[in-house]
This record gives structure tokens, sequence and C-alpha cells, in this order.
């Protein structure tokens, strides 16, 4: 449970939507996938050509007469919405070896190589960046300026309805930097480049088909080695998925430890901003909250023989509100920010055995004396409570005094 | 389409737990997490307590509040009026079972009841809990049937294997018909003194339904309107009758 694995780009078990579709999807970390009574859509409201629906589970692509699997652009728009990492699309993993420009240059696709500068970055469309791409090239590059080209075309591009998301992005990265400190000319912006030369009829299908002047070459052997992996990769619907572990919340993971890191160099403390924090009122110990929680912030842990804590780490929050949605005793509540960036002990039970069936359940009180049914699980309580009653029930005139053997 | 149920005659019922014990060999299920058990309880005081039992089945509710409280959708009611979980889909919150009025839902994965844990010695290939050394062939996560997987819940499943390749339109599931018997749950097809009776509660000429409203059937914790599908025989000592609510009044006049 350390924010600092996170791995630039990682898309195992995601699977193509479509054969041939850019979008990718690991269903496993889907919201609605997972919890049918979740709503999210931002990967549906994100498409600018509209081709994602989802139904009360994973997206879709719409399955429409004229719908063809080149109807996506791959503009990644969806991908850089999704909360829970759950869909990728190819062609936003930072380079290994950034360029050694003072200012970093992050470029479409569309625009002709040429017309790029030398160790631009190159990107699909702009609008599929993120404000974890964005602090998290800022991290990685020594904190050095982000220029984001735009081209003045974006209007008559399909996928210019991202302008917005980027936007977005720009502004909610501009917004966490200044609470870590960063200086305001350092800080990413939009830099106006229009590009005189008509761009590329459409977003290429991967950077294999973009000549590059420089580091192109190095990259599409990359992208050659990923279609090998791809091809080997099993078919989408190969068994069911398991719901049972924890995702990785991978987005929110890179953004924070770029975050972290930032936050460090500056002598700061982390932004609140990006830290969910969750109080609990009166519980009963059941801790379906922690069993519900699809990223592992949420844990029930044994600290020691005996005791049982719930435990929150902020950090691998993705403020899902699902813990506060299934909480038996409507106890949890959820805000999107304000929290801590250390893991956070919410309540201490003890661990009892039931005097009954012997199986360990946590006491919600946290004394030496059994709370409540001298010592039985809320099963065998259950239990003992319909003996009394079926008594009740069936013989009402022997009376309730009832009492197990 | 049916809608399975049973009928439990207390008086006829010895307490003799060939239902549990038929349940576990059915299910593979370890003594102490078998779908059903009996429960006894003492009755008066001294000098003259009077033991009592009931079985205690899941009771496969009409309206079944595991079901709605369920986060994954695992558990579903099937057409045919079985309440089953895809242990596919269930994640082992255990919301189910906090909602669940009877007790009658199963996680078994955080201990052992008996020692030396005998899942330790007959060890589950894959995903499964364990791989006991008689098992019947029936194995379907999706039905939450069969060896369970870990960290899921299990219950009762009124053996769904069987009673779903029961010839459809059949009104009862009994011994009695020798064509039928490897159709009825383990529990019902086992039980000695034929206290259980296992049909379809929606055919009215089903011998459930004419046992219940003959005697007067009752269901468990009727208030909390779950509607069980179990119900129970008394021989009229019953505070009042289940369904129709004419009949307990009848009764009081």
């Amino acid at each position: 449970m350390n924010a600092s694995i996170a791995p630039n780009e990682t898309a195992d078990g995601h699977r193509p939507l479509l054969p041939g579709v850019r979008v990718r999807l690991d269903a496993a970390s889907c919201l609605p996938e997972r919890f049918p009574a979740n709503t999210c859509e931002l990967c549906v409201e994100a498409c600018p050509l509209a081709l994602l629906e989802s139904r009360g589970g994973a997206p879709r692509l719409i399955e429409a007469a004229t719908m063809q699997a080149d109807s996506c652009i791959g503009c990644g728009q969806c991908a850089a919405v999704c909360p829970s990492g759950a869909l990728h699309v190819d062609g936003f993993a930072l380079p290994a070896e950034l360029p050694d420009e003072a200012e970093l240059l992050v470029d479409c696709w569309r625009v002709p190589a040429a017309e790029s500068p030398a160790g631009t970055l190159r990107v699909p469309c702009l609008g599929g960046l993120s404000a974890g791409w964005l602090l998290s090239l800022f991290d990685q590059s020594g904190e050095r300026p982000i220029r984001l080209l735009e081209r003045g075309q974006c209007a008559e591009c399909p996928a210019g309805a991202g302008i917005k998301s980027l936007l977005a992005a720009i502004t909610e990265t501009r917004m966490l930097l200044f609470e870590c400190g960063v200086d305001m000319s350092q800080m990413p912006m939009l830099a106006w480049r229009p590009c005189h030369t008509p761009l590329l009829p459409a977003i290429p299908a991967s950077m294999a088909e973009v000549p590059l002047p420089r580091r192109g070459f190095f990259r599409s052997l990359l992208g050659e080695s990923l279609k090998a992996v791809e091809a080997t990769r099993p078919a989408a619907d190969s068994g069911p998925i398991t719901l049972r572990s924890p995702m990785q919340p991978l987005q929110r993971l890179r953004l924070a430890t770029a975050l972290t890191g930032i936050a460090r160099r500056h002598d700061r403390p982390l932004p609140t901003r990006i830290l969910p924090h969750l109080s609990l009122g009166a519980c009963d110990a059941n801790g379906v909250c922690a069993a519900v929680c699809p990223t592992g912030a949420l844990q029930k842990a044994t600290p020691a023989a005996g005791q049982a804590e719930l435990r929150f780490e902020s950090l691998r929050c993705i403020a899902c509100n699902q813990c506060a949605r299934v909480c038996p005793e409507r106890s949890l509540r959820l805000d999107v920010q304000g929290g801590e960036a250390k893991p956070v002990v919410l309540a201490s039970w003890r661990q009892r055995e039931c005097i009954r069936c012997g199986s360990d359940f946590s006491d919600p009180a946290a004394s030496a004396e059994p709370a409540s049914a001298a010592g039985l699980c809320s099963t065998c309580r259950k239990t003992e409570a319909l003996s009394r009653g079926v008594a009740a029930f069936l013989r009402p005139t022997l009376g309730s005094d009832v009492s197990q053997p | 389409m049916a809608k399975w149920g049973m009928v439990i005659d207390l008086e006829k019922c010895t307490g003799c737990q060939a239902c549990s014990t038929a349940c576990q060999m059915e299910n593979n299920r370890l003594p102490g997490e078998n779908y059903q058990d009996v429960l006894y309880y003492t009755e008066g005081k001294q000098p003259a307590p009077t033991l009592s039992w009931f079985p205690r089945p899941c009771m496969h509710c009409e309206e079944p509040s595991c079901m709605h409280v369920c986060p994954t959708k695992a558990t579903f009611k099937t057409e045919d009026g079985v309440v089953l979980i895809d242990w596919n889909k269930c994640i082992g919150c255990k919301f189910c079972m906090i909602a669940c009025p009877y007790g009658v839902r199963f996680y078994t994965d955080e201990k052992p009841l008996i020692e030396p844990n005998i899942k330790s010695v007959f060890k589950g290939e894959g995903d499964l809990s364990w791989n006991p050394p008689y098992k019947g062939p029936q194995q379907d996560a999706s039905h939450g049937v069969g060896i369970q997987p870990n960290g899921v819940v299990s219950k009762c499943t009124f053996c769904y294997h069987k009673i779903s390749k029961a010839p459809k339109g059949t009104p009862d599931l009994s011994n009695d018909d020798p064509a039928l018997r490897e159709f009825v749950p383990a529990c019902v097809r086992t039980c000695a003194p034929t206290a259980r009776y296992f049909g379809d509660l929606d055919n009215p000429n089903s011998k459930v339904n004419r046992l219940i409203s003959a005697k007067k059937g009752v269901r468990l914790l009727d208030h909390t309107g779950n509607k069980p599908q179990v119900y129970y025989l008394t021989g009229g000592g019953a505070a009042g009758g289940a369904i129709p609510s004419s009949r307990a009044n009848d009764k009081k006049a």
C-alpha cells in the first residue's frame, strides 16, 4: 500500500472495447461494473463523438448500424476522466527519457511532425491529458515549465470538445501546484502556436504511423513491442472478472506520487484538495465498508492479536463514496477534500471469539467487558432472538421464558 | 413459472438433524457451516422445562432483504423463486448477513470452526476453498452451487442443482413419486418422519399449498415483510396464521 509504486502507464488487464478499437477497458476496475448502483458515466459524458453508453455497467461502444470500429478516433478523453483507471488509450505514456529543452512542449498527433519543434512530446490529443499526467510530467522533468501547443484548429477537429477538459485539467494542475508553492511562471499553460500547414486527416492509429524526426524511431519500436504483447494477450472474454481483489487506481497513484514529490521539494504539505476525508459516526464494527472499498483505501486491519481497526488511506481513495453508500448504520461521510496524507485510524475494535459458534467478530465497544448479549457474534445473537421469538410465536401459552441450552 | 417453497411440519419433526447432515453431504459443507440447522431451545421454567426445536433453512423470501442490500447485485432471485448467490460477483462484504433476519448466511473464511482445519488438509484447487474427498458433480459458481470459492458468502440453494432439473410444471417434488426423487432437495429427501414437503407455491393444487391452507401454515418473522417461502405447520398452536389473513381471523372467532 505504497503510493510511490505508481508505474508510468500500465495496461495489463485492459482489453479493447471492440477488436481494433483504441480504447481499452479493464472491467474489474470500472465502478458501475463492480457496483451496479454506481452511476458513474464520466467517460460517456467525456466522449466528444458520443460513442459510449453504459447501461448500468461498464461502458461500451454504441451499437449503431453505421458504427464501425474506426469511428473511435482514440483521443483518450474518456480515459483521462476515468476516476478508477478502468479505461486506457495508448499513446499517452511518458517517454523514459525526456527531452532536454528548458520548456517542454506538448503537441497533437494530427500536427505534421515537421511542424512540431524538436524535442516536442507528442500525444494523440491534448484533450486526453489529465491533471495526473501533467503533474507526472512536471515532476519527472524536474519542474520544467510545460507548454501545451494550441494549434488553432481544435474547433474543426472531431475531438475538439476536449479543449474544455484540457482547460479543466490545466486549472486543476495549476491550483495544486499553487498550493505546493510552485512559481506561476513554471506552471503548465496553453501556448498559442497556430499551425499553418494542413493537419493530418485524423489522429494516426499509433506513433508508428507518425514520422518523427528524433526519438520517433525508438518510440515506434516501443509501439511494435506493445503490439506484440497485445497479440499474445488472451481474448476479451476469458472467464469472469474477479471483483474480490482490490484494483490498483493507477491514475490516482500517479497523481499522488507526483504531487507528493513536488510538495516535498517545496517543503509544503500535500494539498488537501486531492485528499478525501472520511468521518465515522456510531459504528457497529461490521466492516462492510472496508470489504466493498474497490481500491483498498479503507481496510480492516489487525494491528495486534485481539484487536482490529478501521484504517483509511486517503492517497488511495478515489472518492467513489461506495463505503458511505453501503454502511448499514449510515455512519460514514465522505468529503472529497480535506483529508490527511497519512493513513488514519477511524475506529478500533476488540476482536472476540463468539462464545457459541467460536468465530471471531469485532466488538465495537473497546472495553474489556463483552458489549452485549454475553459475547455472541451478530449471527448467533440473531439465532437466539429467533428462537425466543419462535417460542412465543408458536406456543404462546407457555410464556416467553426461553433460554438456549 | 414455479415458485418453489417448503413446508416443515413441526408436529412431525423429531429434531434428528438428518436434514442438516444430508445438506452437509450434498453441498460439501463442514460441520457448523451446513446450509440448514435445527435450533433447540427450552420453554418453561424448572421443574418442568421442555426442549423444543425447529429446523432453519434459508427462507428464500419473496422480498429478500439480503438481495436488496447487496452492493454488487450478487444475490438474486431466480424466476422460480429461489434466492441464490452469484459467487463470481460476491465480494464477501457480508452486508447480506447483517440484513438477513434469519441468520442463514455463512462466511466461513475467517476461522476454521473445527480443528484441525479440514480445508487445509484437503486443499482446494485454484480459487476453491477446499477439495473434499467426496463431492457431487455439480459445480456452478454463478448460482452458488457446489464447493464455494474463498472469500464469498454462501447459503442454502434449495438444492438448486436438483430442483432446476425437475420437469416443468411439476406441482410437488417428493419421495412419493420415484421418477421425481432425484430432483428432491437433500433435506426433504432424507427426512425420516417426512416432516418436510417441497413444491410449487404458485400451483393451487400442490400439496404444499393444500397443507398450508388446511393446517394454517405460518411464516417466521412475518412482520419483517420478507415473506418467506418456507412455511411451518404448528398443529394450530400458533398465535396467528400467516396467509391469507382472513383465515387467521377465522381462527380467533
